[in-house]
């Protein structure tokens, strides 16, 4: 049983290491995207719960002696952070779901052409009439 | 020392507590409409890593609340590779969809 538990933790220690690697090589991707912005928190807790299964693996073997309290902290951590992503990740959804919702087109109501009282423009006063009043003041 | 072990006997009750508040807002999550345009299997697999998670979980808080006692310790071993396993897929899987949107070169 002993063998059997110390191949599993080897295992997984060496299925931490490549989850690790993966999440590191995604980690790069996300900060382009801002679609996928949410995972680069994702990937952060994944790679602290390699880094808590490593912690494991290390005490099993008795190479680290580590207070036990940090394989429940860590985990604490990554449930925060996931917490988190999958709260950001609904929003982003809901907004982005919001936002290429088609609209609903508006039925034109048929509008009553309204009767506009064309307005005449004052006539400018004609030169002749100018004139002869600039006359009469002349004879004044 | 009296911190360490309040700690180990506090933080695996918080994180069921913690684990109880995702597993709600995965449920709200993943009962949406699924679109086009967000890839939700990734979430779903690691909604599967969280399930054994809880389990291991339990059985910790039983454990130490002397409800089972066990000495077998393989099971955390399997779960634990299962959980792993989980999110390596849920990468690989982000991965690929990338890949097919173009935003990663193959």
């Amino acid at each position: 049983m002993r063998y059997l538990e110390g191949v599993l933790q080897i295992a997984n220690l060496f299925l931490a290491v490549v989850a690790g690697f993966i999440g590191v090589s995604l980690f790069k991707v996300s900060h382009r995207f801002k679609s996928i912005r949410v995972w680069r928190v994702l990937i952060v807790a994944f790679i602290l719960l390699s880094i808590q299964l490593i912690l494991g693996v290390l005490i099993a073997f008795k190479i680290i002696a580590h207070p036990k309290f940090i394989t429940h902290l860590i985990p604490t951590t990554i449930l925060i952070l996931i917490i988190y992503c999958v709260y950001s990740q609904i929003r982003y959804h809901t907004k982005e779901v919001c936002e290429t919702k088609p609209k609903k087109k508006k039925v034109k109501k048929p509008v009553k052409k309204k009767v506009v009282k064309k307005k005449v423009a004052k006539r400018a006063p004609k030169k002749r009439v100018a004139k002869k009043k600039a006359t009469k003041r002349r004879k004044k | 020392m009296a911190i360490a072990e309040l700690l180990q006997t506090v933080l695996p009750r918080l994180n069921l507590l913690l684990v109880a508040f995702l597993i709600a807002l995965f449920s709200i999550m993943l009962s949406r409409k699924p679109d086009n345009q967000t890839y939700t299997k990734p979430w779903k697999v690691m909604f599967i890593a969280l399930i054994l998670f809880v389990v291991e979980e339990v059985i910790t808080v039983m454990r130490l609340a002397d409800i089972i006692s066990y000495r077998l310790l393989t099971i955390h071993g399997f779960l634990e590779m299962g959980i792993i396993f989980c999110v390596i897929y849920m990468f690989l899987e982000q991965k690929e969809f990338l890949k097919k949107q173009g935003y990663l070169k193959s």
